[in-house]
């Protein structure tokens, strides 16, 4: 009588099982959904950061950005948590760039609006010369404009320079291109996933 | 939460959901695949092709012995040509007769030879015995031709059988050694499944061939029956015709009733072999029982000595001030611990003792079912009453050899003609009354057993039903001789449609073996990335594809290992597991005693010395 068998020389698969079942089990797929996302954004912003479209102001006045984007990205952290994953940016100018809003002075009469390239990025008070309130026209309006000036009388004859241009209130659009799409964040989270169950083979 | 921390959040509200579904799914495939590791271990048991083989051969001797049935009842060589002659000649017959030309019957009838007999009956008698031979006859050519056709087609597909039968084996030990990983697994386990499906469905189309066969064969021994109960009336005298055709119901039915004890018989002898099996493994898990008591009572003595020798080698006073008491005193904790360990062990022992008796009560419970079986089945069979049988056969034998005398007492009367004297007449006449007499009270009784076995009754001496009976003979004959024809040829194309199917089977799973591994690997692969795919999106939208994914990913898993879902323990290597252990830890229990005793003595022998 004939008679066959299969010896079984290695089982991968029986582990394989315990290993996604017990990984199943823990939820540790919100770690690399965790990841993913952190990864995604931080990407995202050095990629506006390196954009230069998105120092259009800086750009406009001749001045260095302030790498704004850039201290988004070092901002960012992730974490897994008992419903998911969630990806924070600790960064005090992120929300008002996400979901634009208006913008008031606090303790003080007017917000600073930087007119000049070594005004960008900088406060009225870091500022190196002593600056007056004062009037300045405006080259884009060609309106005189409330102003930070460092010479008033300059302006006798000449136009004098603004540093910055003094507002009561700003009112920001939302900025969606702020954060990475939707489809950006499920394709990395897809491929992460994924590459988390090849892990566990 | 801070308002200078901006957060986005990721919800894996459906993915968790999917994960507990796909938890279930992994232990149902974990089990499956222990159960698969058990399956693959154990050796395919027989040769489904080899059996596939013998049937064939079964088959083909069986179709033989049908041609020569058939041979015997037309009374010639069967061949196409020859049958069709027969054939024709029979028509002929059946057309006279039909036309009330006796002379012609007659005439007609003589030149066929082996159907001469039947020219001397009446022209109604002759009409219906003949239609029912042309029945038969006609049946006959395309009978053969079938016969001889399927078996040459069947002999053909048991080549291509048997060729690619052992491509398959080849293939099949090729492959012995596996590497069970994630994929290959599921592409086994799938290849597995389906080498037990094709061959399960072999074994199944060749079961019924044999059984259809076997049917074949049955009616065709029906027809036999018929024929010879059409000849035996034919050359009975009228009167004597329903007699004869009541002995040939009962014969009929006293066959069925040994069929019915024979099948009877069978579940019975099963039953027996079942419970010796289980009175076997009773006997050794008895004696498995005897052999650890003992084992215990041994390791109970040991340490009965050893605690024995410590009481007599040691003094509690001697404990801190005598180096050699110290020496004592350490040797008797050894012991100590092991008497400790002992009576774990006999613990231990104790609960494997119970489990056992629990499986004993278990057994006795299996066992006293089948022997509630088997006194059920016991009870059934006398219900067809054997004894009861036996005596009618006595009866038809005194019935026949009461018709035999009267019908030689008659025959002698009519020899002695006018010679006999009137006492001689009279006494013959007594003796002619009496055995009509005994022959109605035998056909009484016939008729009364006849109805307790389910016989159809008839009217004694009745000229219709001696008509119908003989009519309904015929018809009988021509039908089943039909049916028989046609069963033999059904049986002999399924059984060759069920070789061809098997060859095909084997062959294109044989030949495709390696494109089937690579693309049940290719599919694994593809399910999973798929599953992932779809798992990935659905934490996205947050719509339901998630569960569909993992349960079809699941459900794939689950499927490729549906194929092994019995796993069967046997009792006996559970409990010689167990008892292996038992043996093992009580082995060394009684090591322990006996180094601990040793030692006890060897400690003591030098302490004499140094005292």
């Amino acid at each position: 009588m004939i008679s066959y068998g299969l010896s079984i020389k290695v089982d991968t698969a029986s582990p394989f099982a315990a290993r996604i079942r017990s990984a199943l089990a823990e939820r540790r797929f919100r770690a690399p959904i965790a990841e993913a996302g952190k990864m995604v954004t931080m990407r995202h912003f050095r990629d506006k950061e390196a954009n230069a479209n998105t120092h259009a102001t800086a750009n406009r006045l001749g001045a260095r950005p302030t790498g704004l984007f850039a201290d988004f990205a070092q901002a960012t952290s992730a974490t897994a948590t008992e419903t998911g994953a969630v990806v924070s940016i600790n960064h005090p100018a992120i929300r008002q760039r996400i979901q634009g809003g208006e913008i008031k002075p606090v303790n003080s009469t007017y917000l600073t609006i930087p007119a000049r390239a070594e005004a960008y990025g900088k406060s009225a008070k870091e500022m190196s010369v002593q600056l007056k309130y004062g009037l300045a026209l405006d080259p884009e309006t060609k309106r005189w404009r409330k102003a930070l000036v460092a010479d008033v009388f300059a302006a006798k004859g000449k136009v004098a320079g603004a540093y910055f241009w003094l507002v009561r209130k700003v009112k920001q659009k939302p900025d969606p291109t702020v954060l990475p799409d939707d489809e950006h964040y499920f394709k990395e989270i897809d491929e992460a996933v994924g590459d988390w169950i090849e892990g566990l083979l | 939460m801070s308002k200078k921390v901006y957060e986005i959040e990721f919800r894996t509200t459906v993915a968790d959901a999917g994960a507990a579904q796909v938890q279930q799914d992994l232990r149902d495939v974990s089990q499956a695949v222990d159960d698969v590791k058990a399956k693959a271990a154990q050796p395919i048991a027989g040769d489904p092709l080899a059996d596939l083989t013998k049937g064939f051969e079964e088959g083909k001797t069986k179709i033989d012995d049908l041609k020569k049935s058939l041979e015997e009842i037309s009374g010639a060589p069967v061949d196409v040509e020859s049958l069709k002659g027969l054939q024709q000649v029979i028509g002929g017959i059946a057309q006279a007769s039909s036309g009330g030309a006796a002379g012609q019957v007659s005439g007609m009838g003589r030149a066929i030879g082996g159907f001469a007999r039947i020219a001397g009956m009446s022209a109604p008698q002759v009409a219906l015995l003949t239609a029912a031979a042309a029945g038969l006859i006609s049946a006959l050519p395309a009978l053969y031709k079938a016969i001889t056709d399927n078996a040459g087609s069947a002999e053909e597909q048991l080549k291509n059988l048997s060729g690619a039968a052992s491509k398959a084996r080849e293939d099949l030990e090729k492959t012995t050694d596996v590497k069970m990983d994630a994929a290959s697994v599921l592409e086994r386990l799938g290849k597995l499944r389906d080498a037990y499906a094709e061959m399960a469905e072999q074994a199944a189309a060749a079961q019924r061939a044999q059984e259809n066969l076997a049917q074949s064969e049955a009616n065709l021994e029906a027809a036999r029956l018929n024929k010879e109960k059409a000849a035996a009336l034919q050359s009975a005298r009228p009167e004597d015709r329903p007699v004869v055709e009541a002995l040939f119901n009962l014969e009929q039915i006293n066959l069925q009733n040994v069929e019915k004890i024979e099948a009877r018989q069978r579940e019975i002898e099963n039953q027996l072999a079942a419970i010796e099996k289980i009175e076997k493994e009773r006997a050794g898990i008895l004696a498995n029982v005897a052999a650890a008591e003992k084992r215990l009572e041994d390791a109970k003595a040991a340490q009965a000595q050893a605690a024995e020798f410590a009481l007599k080698n040691t003094s509690p006073t001697a404990y801190g001030i005598d180096p050699t008491a110290m020496v004592l005193a350490g040797v008797s904790r050894e012991r100590s611990v092991a008497a400790k360990e002992l009576l774990e062990i006999r613990k231990s022992v104790d609960k494997e003792l119970y489990e056992l008796q629990e499986q004993l009560k278990n057994l006795d419970t299996d066992l006293q079912a089948r022997k509630n079986d088997l006194e059920a089945a016991i009870t059934e069979s006398q219900a067809i009453d054997i004894s009861n049988i036996d005596k009618m056969k006595d009866a038809i034998v005194s019935l026949k050899d009461g018709i035999a005398a009267a019908q030689q007492a008659v025959q002698e009367a009519q020899q002695a003609g006018s010679n006999i004297d009137l006492q001689s007449a009279l006494d013959r006449l007594t003796q002619l009354m009496e055995f009509d007499r005994k022959v109605r009270e035998g056909m009484q009784s016939i008729s009364q057993q006849s109805a307790a076995t389910g016989a159809p009754a008839f009217e004694i001496f009745d000229p219709a039903a001696l008509i119908q009976g003989i009519a309904e003979g015929a018809g009988q004959l021509s039908q089943v001789a039909s049916d028989a024809g046609t069963e033999v040829k059904t049986s002999t194309d399924k059984f060759a449609w069920a070789m061809f199917n098997g060859a095909q089977i084997i062959r294109t799973s044989a030949d495709a073996e390696a494109e089937s591994l690579k693309q049940s690997a290719d599919q694994v692969v593809a399910t999973i990335n798929e599953g992932v795919a779809r798992w990935s999106g659905a934490i996205g939208d947050g719509g339901g594809r998630i569960g569909q994914s993992v349960e079809k990913l699941g459900s794939t898993i689950t499927n490729g290992f549906e194929s092994v879902t019995n796993r069967v323990e046997g009792i006996a290597t559970t409990l010689s597991n167990r008892l292996s252990s038992l043996e093992a830890r009580l082995r060394a229990a009684e090591s322990e005693a006996r180094e601990a005793s040793d030692r006890s003595k060897k400690t003591a022998a030098q302490v004499a010395a140094q005292r």
